[in-house]
């Protein structure tokens, strides 16, 4: 992650208090973080009540689970955002088993922030995640439609890469090249931001 | 499979597209220790997990965050324990701690039994490349043997051809050394000679008698006188003059040239000798002439 160092810094310290018991901890990182795990729960989701459900297990899981962060392998965000991600995608895919499959529609549908924040809802704790998210706005912007379909298809709707060319109709080879292609991209503009 | 073909999967499982043949792959390509690899793998995640952040934040309910601090006041996090100074079992060992001895253990079971395994592949290894010296090795002696034999065989027929050599070297030196001493003979001043005449029934037979009486060499040439039947001999007679006919030896002429070249036996006494002649006997001679005298000549 390119946060600021020393806001990096704080995080690695409220991990650390974090896996020491240390309830205040838990409390700061929640104010610091909570909005945009909640973008990332109902993105994927798409369901409010859900996704605050989610939120309130995956907090509960980083307070019960500390000794599972490695600060060798991820910053603390990216340990959030990869295990909210994960335990969202996993109970989007539960739901699907349950319901029957997605229609090819769910994934065309222009799922931006607008249509999941909820009206009169503002984004609380921006200071955090907002610097960098005006960052990774612009890189996405640096990206074409289908670049940044492909990889919204795969990290927020959990398709593999063959359900990505069946939804899409993109052959399979092509979704594997817009993948690398968007990952690397993104990836330059975040170091030259940086 | 190259780095370039599992890159192209790094990046599909960085934004959580991989299936799990994919997953396979990358997982087994990593295991090897590709550094290039596990680096992109890093910086592909780092990248996509930025994508969140692309999304505007919301506010959760108030009440998600009181749910939050009431659970964790009575749910304990798994490493407080160590760290909870109110916990009435101050020489419980940490959790962690607890594991090691189970974590050591299972390492060294694991350990020796990838020893074991790998002194069995080791041991069947060896027995394998045992195997094929041994194999080897029959080869090798079977092919000595067989070499062996053939040059016994190579030596015999050479020890063969040595002394078959041999004998016509012998045969050569004895040729020469009657070639030699007919010379010095012939070259000889003390060289006497005589001529032989053929009678009925070989009017046309003749010969001719060479001796060196201080060589004690004598020497018939007998020409005109056909080849005989292995039933037969001619035999010298050397006759004195009182008439006693004494046998000198016996010989056959070449089939071709109806010729020989006969070495007679030296008379005890040249001077009491006083005719040579020749005739036909039985094979194996007669003590005493029972044929009649083919062929003569005067020598006193």
């Amino acid at each position: 992650m390119t946060l600021p160092k020393e806001d990096q810094h704080n995080d690695y310290e409220l991990m650390a208090a974090l896996a020491g018991g240390d309830h205040d901890a838990l409390s700061v990182l929640y104010d610091k973080y909570a909005g945009v795990m909640l973008a990332l729960c109902r993105r994927i989701l798409r369901d409010a009540t859900e996704a605050e459900q989610l939120l309130l297990d995956v907090f509960t899981e980083v307070w019960q689970r500390a000794d599972r962060y490695d600060e060798t392998r991820a910053t603390p965000l990216t340990y959030l955002l990869t295990l909210c991600r994960s335990r969202a995608i996993d109970r989007c895919r539960s739901r699907r088993s349950k319901h029957g499959k997605w229609a090819v529609n769910d994934f065309t549908t222009d799922n931006t922030m607008e249509s999941v924040v909820a009206p009169g809802q503002q984004p609380a704790e921006a200071v955090s995640t907002g610097e960098q998210g005006r960052l990774i706005r612009r890189a996405m912007e640096t990206l074409t439609d289908i670049q940044r379909k492909v990889l919204e298809l795969a990290y927020f709707d959990g398709l593999s890469q063959s359900e990505i060319a069946e939804a899409t109709g993109i052959p399979l080879g092509t979704v594997k090249s817009h993948v690398r292609m968007a990952l690397i991209q993104l990836r330059q503009k975040l170091r030259n931001e940086d | 499979m190259h780095c370039d073909e599992v890159q192209e999967l790094i990046y599909l499982e960085a934004a959580g597209a991989a299936d799990i043949a994919a997953r396979s792959v990358i997982r087994d390509h990593l295991a090897k220790g590709c550094i290039t690899c596990q680096a992109t793998l890093a910086e592909a995640t780092s990248a996509a997990a930025q994508i969140p952040l692309n999304l505007s934040p919301c506010s959760p309910s108030e009440s998600v965050k009181k749910e939050l601090m009431r659970r964790i006041k009575t749910a304990t996090p798994f490493t407080q324990s160590t760290r909870t100074p109110a916990t009435p079992e101050p020489k419980r060992m940490p959790r962690k701690l607890l594991l090691w001895p189970l974590v050591i253990s299972t390492s060294l079971a694991a350990a020796m039994f990838l020893v074991a395994i790998l002194s069995l592949q080791a041991n069947e290894n060896l027995r394998h490349e045992h195997l094929k010296d041994m194999t080897a090795l029959a080869s090798l002696q079977k092919s000595f043997l067989r070499d062996t034999a053939r040059l016994n065989r190579l030596s015999n027929q050479m020890h063969d051809a040595v002394a078959m050599e041999k004998r016509k070297i012998s045969s050569l030196e004895t040729k020469l050394a009657a070639a030699e001493s007919l010379k010095a003979m012939i070259g000889s001043p003390a060289l006497e000679m005589a001529s032989l005449h053929g009678s009925s029934p070989m009017r046309t037979a003749w010969g001719r008698v060479m001796w060196n009486d201080k060589m004690k060499m004598w020497k018939l040439c007998v020409f005109n006188m056909p080849h005989l039947p292995k039933s037969k001999t001619y035999e010298v007679w050397m006759i004195t003059t009182g008439g006693k006919k004494m046998p000198a030896g016996l010989f056959n002429t070449d089939y071709k040239t109806q010729s020989a070249l006969v070495t007679p036996a030296v008379p005890p006494n040249k001077h009491e000798m006083a005719e040579i002649a020749v005739t036909i006997e039985p094979a194996g001679g007669s003590p005493q002439p029972t044929g009649a005298i083919l062929l003569a000549g005067h020598i006193g």
